[in-house]
């Protein structure tokens, strides 16, 4: 996707502001800076949507990325804005680099 | 002495936070050094083997640590196999260099970790090269990231 996209998403600890602007974002910043506890939330509002507590107000729809079967769940995302957390192995490989 | 493998290395644990969480024991979480890095890196303090206090979450389980401390930890005790360290930050760097002053271990590293100012020891094994410091680390570990 091109252009910026503005994403808020909070529960009652936590709370992200922040604008994504590329067609690949990298989040990087020291541990226990709060990567994983997003990508978590992301995940958790997907699944149970204002029943998880958690409030999201996004431009476009958020998806977490995750797990061996990466690309048949990306197969079946469209204009979604993509999160994956770096602990998935097939982010360094060739295959996701096409297919990203 | 910590050892550093740059790159790919497929024999490596590539997500360290999964192997924490089906390995770790209560030991692990009250040991000093342990303790130390979590209220160092996490901002958190161990009250007991299974309860933390962290600032942001209040109550938490080990499991809820960040994942550079469990990667730290996992290291720390299990110094027998290799993780992927870059999954920790650079606030990491310095307890890295101190789990090698106590014991040998081997990390994998994917990219370029800042470990400060302070002079070092670090064996790159894959130039087989012992360096000193970053500006020594830089040009070798540079052309093993690429």
């Amino acid at each position: 996707m091109k252009g910026h996209y503005k994403i808020v998403i909070a529960n009652a600890k936590v709370r992200y502001d922040f604008t994504i602007r590329r067609n690949i974002t990298i989040i990087k910043g020291n541990s226990a800076t709060g990567k994983t506890t997003l990508i978590e939330m992301i995940r958790e509002y997907y699944e149970a949507g204002p029943d998880s507590g958690i409030t999201l107000k996004a431009d476009r729809p958020c998806r977490i990325l995750a797990g061996r079967d990466w690309k048949i769940l990306l197969s079946t995302i469209h204009q979604a804005i993509v999160f994956i957390d770096e602990g998935n192995a097939f982010l360094p490989t060739n295959e996701f680099a096409e297919s990203a | 002495m910590l050892n550093i493998f740059y790159g790919d290395m497929p024999q490596a644990i590539y997500n360290p936070a999964v192997y924490f969480k089906n390995t770790y024991t209560d030991e692990w979480i009250v040991d000093n050094l342990s303790r130390a890095m979590i209220e160092d890196v996490d901002r958190s303090t161990v009250l007991g083997p299974r309860v933390i206090d962290s600032p942001v979450f209040g109550g938490i389980s080990p499991l809820e640590l960040s994942g550079g401390v469990k990667t730290l930890i996992a290291i720390y005790k299990m110094p027998e196999l290799v993780f992927n360290a870059s999954v920790c930050g650079d606030n990491c760097a310095k307890w890295l260099l101190k789990i090698g002053e106590l014991q040998n271990i081997t990390i994998n590293l994917r990219h370029l970790m800042d470990f400060g100012d302070e002079p070092f020891e670090i064996n790159i094994l894959n130039a087989n090269q012992i360096v000193h410091n970053m500006k020594e680390l830089l040009p070798i570990a540079g052309m093993l990231v690429r």
